[in-house]
């Protein structure tokens, strides 16, 4: 049984301005220990995406409907208030983009920690802090003992998201949500939580939907990649698939944006213009006003999701296979 | 923390100068004679004399005003000239009345704000916020006095809850509980009403700044329970300028009480202050405007003391 199935899931926002539609109709599995990726650009709908999985959006104004939204046999959509605060940092667990905000600054670190290990593993007092401890020198903190009672402002960025990974994998959940988790900090840290993760999350057995819009990061981290633009998934595939034979002219114009060094001095692409306004309805393609590949029939209908091969699937009119790279199929 | 701390005393001393200097200057710039105001038109001339030499009035006034600081490091305040007894021993009586008026005024502004403030923040543009914006826009625009005047009419004339007087009144002392605050109730909302509304609007801010941050929604994330996410993660951060503020409102409290002194003839520092600035009782307006100046100042430092100890990235 899949570990988390959602199915055409929509959630929206009711703003002055009218309903903005964040997420509209996205539809995944995820197996158990499976990597996601989740790649698009700002506003593209991956972090309501993961916020709607964990139920964090506030409603009203959010509204989060699905078909399905089934985590770990949970229906989520009708799991109460309770259920979904016992699920959250027990089974499902979520780490931020911005370290140095994601912290509360006047509470010390070790309470930070045992907080959730009392709230999910009902450990007490003494408990709760060996295994914070412990929990600290898992994830490369040095002299753990002594930084529990530090603030988090005692700590650089990369120590405070190797904090928050510490808070997030405390209760060995199934699942890890990692929201830009690198983004604010700088590449060599980048580097070694992105291998923290990946070492803990595999000796943990734990599933992992990484949201980025860092291309060779997903590509070096995860087993399958979703691209979404405009609250939809773009194309849906293995990473192999999708970064070598791209089929939907946002992943092409998004691998063409990407510098890479076995092409160096190679001019970057760019994709011109912004992304539509999900107040107004879609009715063609969303990416079509920006998109270098459109077709005759783009203009006409709405793409369905076309199966390219087996687990590779993409809402594209366009043929394009030139841009495939030849010998990787 | 410490090392801040000691610096903030240190300023203490000449901020005291200017203090004592402005106080001297003002009160001694402010035209009237206290003997002849004292004494009335009728009286000789050397009576006059004698009495002006007596209190130093004869003296220049830098002169004057040296005299003053001396006896002062001496802990001597000076005596009134109007009633001829130590200002230390007028402040002996008044003070404690002044100090407890304004603990009671803070103590219910400080009741009153946190569950308004918390409330509003949480259910903002409710029923419930748009009442409290209604109570603390009340708050801002009606003067003290007309406040006491209507709890006087309601409470005390109306529904005979509260007594209209009582403070410092001498049957008082000795009785029950009830009989020693009861007196204090009506004054401390009508003096402490100013303070609510700053404090709740205060902590309305900040609770909704707070809630708004990336560690609100961890905490959430986290899975924790409903009560402890805004107590001990949101209440705590925003609290930080909350308690701040109360210090400084606290000094505050104590200058501002003289119409509400009057309204409710409570016999305290500010209708002392006012009944010696009418027969410059220069050594009376001195010492107790300098008293005052000194509680503020302290409870700045108080403010700031508490500052750092609330927030853990304050290391000065």
């Amino acid at each position: 049984m899949a570990l988390l199935e959602v199915e055409n899931l929509r959630t929206r926002f009711a703003t002055d301005r009218g309903v903005v539609r964040a997420v509209d109709g996205v539809s995944f599995t995820l197996e158990q220990g499976e990597v996601l990726g989740l790649v698009g650009e700002s506003g593209s709908g991956k972090s309501v995406t993961s916020l709607s999985l964990m139920r964090l959006i506030r409603e009203p104004p959010g509204k989060i409907e699905a078909d399905k939204l089934v985590f770990d046999g949970v229906d989520l959509l009708k799991a109460s208030e309770s259920t979904m605060s016992s699920l959250r940092g027990g089974k499902m667990a979520m780490i931020f983009q911005d370290p140095m905000r994601s912290l509360n600054p006047v509470l010390t670190v070790g309470r930070q920690l045992t907080e959730t290990l009392r709230r999910h593993l009902r450990l007490d007092g003494d408990a709760a802090r060996r295994r914070a401890i412990e929990l600290l020198e898992m994830v490369g903190i040095p002299l753990a003992e002594k930084r529990l009672n530090s603030y988090p402002h005692q700590f650089s960025g990369g120590m405070r998201q190797r904090v928050m990974i510490a808070i997030a994998l405390s209760c060995n959940p199934r699942l890890l949500i990692a929201d830009e988790a690198t983004t604010a900090l700088d590449v060599t840290i980048q580097a070694q939580i992105v291998d923290l993760v990946k070492r803990l999350t595999r000796d943990l057995g734990t599933a992992v939907i990484w949201i980025s819009h860092d291309l060779g990061l997903v590509a070096g981290l995860c087993n399958r990649v979703n691209v979404m633009y405009a609250g939809r998934i773009a194309e849906t595939g293995s990473v192999r698939d999708v970064f070598y034979r791209p089929s939907h002219g946002y992943t092409v114009g998004l691998i063409g944006c990407t510098p890479r060094v076995d092409r160096v001095g190679a001019p970057l692409t760019l994709i011109e213009g912004r992304p539509p306004d999900l107040i107004r309805p879609i009715s063609l393609c969303p990416f079509l006003p920006r998109c270098a590949v459109a077709i005759d029939a783009c203009n006409k209908t709405m793409p369905a999701m076309n199966t390219i091969e087996a687990g590779h699937a993409a809402r594209c009119h366009a043929d394009l296979s030139v841009f495939h790279q030849k010998g990787a199929a | 923390m410490n090392r801040h701390f000691v610096k903030r005393l240190a300023q203490v001393p000449l901020v005291m100068i200017l203090v004592t200097l402005t106080i001297f200057i003002v009160v001694r710039s402010t035209p009237g004679d206290p003997i002849q105001i004292m004494l009335g038109m009728q009286t000789s001339p050397d009576a006059v004399e004698a009495l002006r030499k007596e209190f130093r009035l004869d003296q220049p006034v830098l002169v004057q005003y040296i005299y003053w600081i001396g006896d002062l490091l001496r802990g001597d305040l000076g005596r009134s000239i109007r009633l001829n007894v130590p200002v230390s021993q007028l402040l002996a009586e008044r003070f404690p009345i002044s100090l407890r008026l304004a603990s009671a005024a803070m103590l219910y502004a400080i009741a009153l704000s946190i569950p308004l403030g918390i409330f509003a923040a949480l259910k903002r543009n409710s029923f419930i916020d748009y009442l409290c914006t209604g109570f603390t826009v009340a708050g801002f625009s009606i003067p003290n006095f007309a406040l006491a005047m209507i709890l006087i009419y309601v409470f005390s004339i109306q529904l005979g809850w509260f007594p209209i007087t009582g403070i410092g009144a001498s049957e008082a002392e000795g009785a029950g509980f009830w009989p020693q605050i009861s007196p204090y109730i009506l004054p401390a909302v009508a003096l402490g009403t100013l303070q609510t509304a700053v404090l709740t609007r205060l902590l309305r801010s900040s609770m909704i700044d707070v809630l708004s941050q990336d560690y609100i929604r961890t905490a959430r994330a986290k899975g924790l329970a409903n009560t402890t996410t805004l107590l001990i993660h949101a209440l705590k951060n925003a609290m930080i300028p909350f308690v701040t503020m109360v210090a400084i409102q606290f000094g505050y409290l104590i200058g501002i009480q003289v119409t509400i002194e009057y309204v409710f003839a409570i016999p305290g520092m500010g209708s002392a202050i006012l009944q010696a600035v009418v027969t410059r009782d220069f050594p009376v307006i001195q010492g107790f405007t300098l008293i005052i100046a000194t509680f503020f100042l302290f409870a700045n430092i108080v403010a700031d003391v508490i500052y750092g100890l609330l927030d853990p990235r304050v290391r000065y």
